[in-house]
């Protein structure tokens, strides 16, 4: 009962900060530290320091000593300078991530965060809000971290908002600021193995995905094209590339004319989102092989391809689903 | 592009406080040294057992360290701990609350590194060794000690700047410490100068040392042994005129009772002393006038203040409460347990017969302590009846012309007879002769007694000021003659006047130079620029006690009124504290009333109430989407709607952009109202 009350008064607290936020620093590309969007408190050691200083007073104070004053208030002081130093550590920073990304379900997403400074800075650490691990950076100029961010469910995701926060100088200070930014991320099921030949036996929709472990073997050479990165290497035209010191690939026109089509309704399981998962599986697969497929989901058919970016759409409308 | 770049992935991040939470090797190196720093200006206080007991710790740690043995079991550190808590309490008492908790304070700064569990461990650890930095104050406060200190505080918080960037270079960290803490250091200054200084708000456990100086009794033999002491006693700074050196006889105590063996005087509570006739006083500083200075005393865990006869205290002082005594001394209520600071107005050509003598008290002996000289008293009183000036000066006539030495290594006495030294062994210090006078005075019938103080003084001329030490410590006698009060008579000048004119002569200083087996400098060079470079640094403390550890409240109230007026006092502060906060939160306040937006106008807020109705029908409109744009929308799905918002932000406009007399604008109003309320209903 008092830990629901606790959680309905924990999330109500955070919807009302999450709104407070929203309103003082909104999504951007790019954001610049300045004192309006920089938070500073005193860390759980500053106040005990404070507590500290409030003791040496009282003992200068009672013993009339003027060097235990003296001491208190050199610690005062300290602790003012410190603050200024803890923010002027933050202040001025450029922080930008844009663009979209995609995971997995329970994988770290690496997400790009460029920060950009005229100053060194020390001891930032780099978080996304939930999750609990973070990085730490110093750098002079301008610094690309890959910030980890992981998700539990299927879904499509506003990036959460990026936590930059340093306890510079002696610790005494928490210097912090939460960072929203226009960034998208389409988070996949976890993909599920499926025997391929349960899917080709049934009667899809309008495919038929048979043996396709040979497809590759048993496709005709094509023509050769300009390597693109991302390619398999399976698909690297090694002779051409030892004689030439080009980099081709060979492309296959496969000899089975039937598309390939990926139907969420024929995946196996009956949970509709394992069929997602496995739906997943068999994109990675086919992506794998380097295999033209196409998927429908809900009788909306995205056709074959074997493209980056065809898969990346594929992989979207499997994350998006229901959305 | 990317210059010096570094960042590395803490998996579990240092802000929680996790279980595998572990001090790097160099920090922990660090932290050790740093222990052994913190606790190095305590030393002197601390219990012989105990340092033993640290250095165990300090070498158990770092075995530790070294990896060569294991870190203790939890049974193991309780019983360390158990141990050194019970080791206290067995020797408690003896130390003293003060000590005591000083003790445990170092105890449980030794074996806390045994158990840093968690970042905040560490931090209390840091906390704890500022704390002990800040203690070894209550027992000393030189510039000598205050500065070494002082680079201990930096040292510290440079390990805390290490703990938090150990990538960076060490340089770094000292740097950045260093030049925060001076940029500190105006507004410590300033808080120093600025903040009221409030009286103590309870009794603290003051320090059990042990008494330095004169004490309040003494045997032959005593003063001769203080006299090997070059510790500073106090220092005088005079006003303006200075008195010629044999007139500094600085008056302490002085002693009454005579059992034979030593000089005491009785032991009265503070309260119930005799207090010198103030109404006399006041009368005598109208009179004359006086030589005024101000002596800045060191601690000597007593009660005894210094001055010149007849010393008066001018100004009394919040912290210090100082009773003058009907025997002309100083006394203080609390131990001197550090440097006081005190200014007194002497009268040094009055008499001293401002009080109404108790001729039995001051002639009390027993005879039979030293018949002989009993009996030589007798002699002197049967050759000048009734003519003591013609006594007194029979003694000291006696004294000059006799063979008597002054010296620092008399010979013993058997049983501290008087009348082995004043007639077999006649070589004595001033305390021989004082307490032989003082004898002889009384077994002649004429009251007298021993005032203990010091002769004296060094002259700095680079600060201004006098310094008196251990070694001028000194002993003379006081007769009591009708019509003239008490009168000092010095023994010691009849048999070594020099002393008094000079200072110790050269064979007292080979003397004492051959007892301490202290290493001087100065008795090895003895070049006049070291002299120098001492007197110098000797003047630089003494701006140090009496500027900042003497600065009382007092001295900040005149200070302030030095530079802000007359009448300027604390609560003139206090209120320009809290007006220049007021004003301060009064502009921040308004700065953010400032950038709020303007107040809503009526039609604004019904205006943005039919938008929260429409939300919640799923119409949002968006900021670039026009009137027109969105009725078109909102005919899509209700035209009965569409038409009323159609009226409703029609007369929103004309209040919004056009300016209308009060009337018109009540009449719209009135219509958004009931247009308002439709369109709730329809949602």
């Amino acid at each position: 009962m008092i830990l629901t009350i606790k959680k309905a008064i924990k999330q109500r607290i955070s919807n009302s900060v999450d709104h407070w936020l929203s309103k003082r620093m909104p999504c951007q590309e790019q954001h610049q530290l300045t004192r309006n969007n920089v938070f500073i408190l005193p860390s759980r050691f500053g106040l005990v320091f404070l507590m500290f200083i409030v003791l040496l007073f009282l003992l200068g104070t009672n013993y009339q000593n003027n060097l235990i004053l003296l001491m208190s208030y050199l610690f005062i002081s300290v602790f003012i300078t410190t603050m200024l130093y803890s923010f002027f550590n933050l202040r001025g920073i450029k922080v930008a991530a844009k663009g979209e990304y995609l995971g997995f379900v329970e994988q770290t997403i690496n997400i790009p965060v460029t920060l950009l400074s005229e100053q060194p800075r020390v001891n930032i650490n780099l978080f996304f809000y939930p999750s609990d691990s973070c990085l730490q950076s110093q750098f002079a100029q301008q610094i690309t971290v890959n910030v980890p961010v992981k998700f539990d469910k299927r879904g499509v995701y506003q990036l959460p908002r990026l936590t930059l926060e340093s306890y510079f100088m002696f610790g005494l200070f928490r210097c912090w600021t939460h960072l929203a930014f226009d960034v998208q991320v389409y988070v996949g099921p976890k993909p599920l193995a499926c025997s391929l030949n349960s899917i080709a036996n049934q009667p899809a929709n309008d495919s038929e995905v048979g043996n396709e472990s040979n497809a590759i073997a048993s496709d005709n050479f094509y023509e050769l094209n300009n390597y693109r990165v991302g390619e398999p290497l399976s698909q690297v035209a090694w002779k051409q590339l030892a004689k030439t010191g080009h980099w081709y690939s060979k492309s296959y026109q496969s000899t089975n004319s039937e598309q390939v089509i990926l139907s969420l309704s024929a995946m196996p399981s009956s949970q509709i989102e394992h069929k997602l998962a496995q739906l997943c599986f068999m994109i990675l697969e086919y992506q794998k092989a380097a295999i033209d497929y196409g998927i429908e989901i809900d009788q909306r058919v995205t056709p074959p391809d074997h493209s980056h970016h065809h898969y990346l759409n594929c992989l979207k409308q499997v994350a998006s689903y229901g959305g | 592009m990317a210059a010096n770049l570094q960042f590395n992935i803490l998996a579990n991040s240092n802000r929680k406080n996790s279980s595998s939470f572990q001090l790097s090797p160099n920090i922990r190196l660090l932290l050790i040294i740093s222990q052994v720093a913190n606790i190095l200006p305590l030393v002197k206080e601390l219990a012989v057992w105990f340092i033993a007991i640290a250095s165990l710790c300090v070498i158990f740690q770092l075995t530790i360290h070294l990896n060569l043995i294991k870190q203790p079991s939890r049974i193991g550190k309780s019983i360390v701990a158990i141990l050194g808590c019970a080791l206290l309490v067995v020797t408690g008492r003896e130390l003293g609350l003060l000590l005591g908790m000083i003790h445990l304070l170092c105890l449980a700064y030794l074996l806390k590194p045994l158990e840093i569990r968690n970042q905040m461990d560490f931090y209390q650890l840091i906390i704890l060794g500022l704390l002990l930095l800040a203690c070894s104050f209550i027992f000393q406060q030189s510039l000598y000690f205050t500065l070494p200190v002082l680079l201990l505080v930096i040292a510290n918080f440079c390990l805390l700047l290490r703990y938090a960037t150990p990538q960076e270079k060490w340089q770094f960290q000292v740097n950045l410490t260093t030049k925060i803490v001076l940029q500190s250091l105006p507004l410590t200054v300033m808080l120093f100068v600025i903040f009221p200084k409030i009286a103590p708000f309870w009794q603290m456990p003051t320090a059990k040392s042990s008494e330095t100086g004169l004490s309040d009794s003494v045997k032959v033999g005593d003063i001769a042994q203080l006299a090997l002491s070059n510790q500073l006693a106090f220092r005088v700074e005079f006003d303006q005129q200075v008195p010629v050196y044999q007139q500094m006889y600085w008056r302490a105590l002085t002693l009454s009772d005579f059992d034979g063996r030593q000089w005491t005087r009785r032991n009265i509570p503070f309260s119930q002393q005799t207090v010198i006739d103030q109404q006399a006083l006041l009368a005598l500083s109208q009179k004359a006038s006086g030589i005024s200075y101000q002596v800045i005393a060191e601690p000597s865990y007593q009660y005894w203040l210094f001055a010149l006869d007849i010393g008066v205290i001018k100004d009394k002082k919040a912290g210090l409460n100082i009773a003058q005594l009907q025997d002309y001394s100083l006394l203080a209520q609390r131990k001197i347990s550090q440097p006081v600071s005190y200014q007194v107005t002497s009268y040094t050509q009055q008499p001293l017969n401002l009080e109404r003598l108790d001729i039995k008290q001051y002639t009390q002996i027993n005879q039979l302590d030293n018949p002989q000289l009993a009996q030589y008293a007798q002699t002197l009183k049967a050759n000048y009846p009734s003519d003591n000036v013609a006594i007194i000066q029979a003694v000291l006539d006696n004294f000059r012309e006799q063979n008597y030495r002054y010296t620092l290594t008399p010979p013993v006495l058997t049983n501290n007879s008087l009348d082995e030294f004043f007639f077999e062994t006649q070589a004595g210090f001033c305390e021989h002769y004082a307490s032989s006078f003082t004898y002889l005075m009384r077994s002649a019938g004429i009251p007298a007694r021993i005032v203990l103080g010091y002769l004296g003084g060094e002259y700095n001329q680079q600060g201004n000021y006098y310094s008196v030490y251990q070694r001028d410590a000194h002993a003379w006698t006081e007769v009591w003659l009708d019509g003239q009060g008490w009168l000092r008579i010095d023994p010691t000048s009849a048999v070594d006047p020099s002393r008094i004119e000079r200072g110790f002569s050269e064979q007292l200083m080979l003397e004492q130079q051959q007892l301490t087996a202290e290493f001087n400098l100065n008795n090895v060079f003895n070049r006049a620029w070291l002299l120098q470079i001492q007197m110098r640094l000797d003047a630089i403390d003494f701006q140090w006690t009496k500027l900042v550890i003497n600065f009382s409240q007092d001295s900040q109230q005149k200070l302030l009124s030095d530079w802000f007026g007359q009448y300027f006092n604390m609560t003139a502060i206090l209120v320009i504290i809290g007006g220049v906060s007021f004003i301060v939160i009064a502009i921040v306040l308004l700065n953010i009333a400032a950038k709020r937006p303007q107040k809503r106008t009526i039609w604004l807020t019904l205006y943005l109430q039919a938008h929260h109705y429409l939300d919640k029908l799923g119409l949002g409109r968006n900021n670039d989407m026009s009137d027109q744009q969105f009725i078109r929308l909102l005919e899509k799905n209700n035209v009965e709607l569409a038409v009323i918002y159609k009226a409703f932000i029609f007369n929103f406009n004309r209040l919004h952009y056009s300016s209308l007399e009060s009337s018109a604008k009540k009449i719209l109003i009135a219509r958004m109202k009931e247009q308002l309320i439709k369109i709730k209903k329809m949602v």
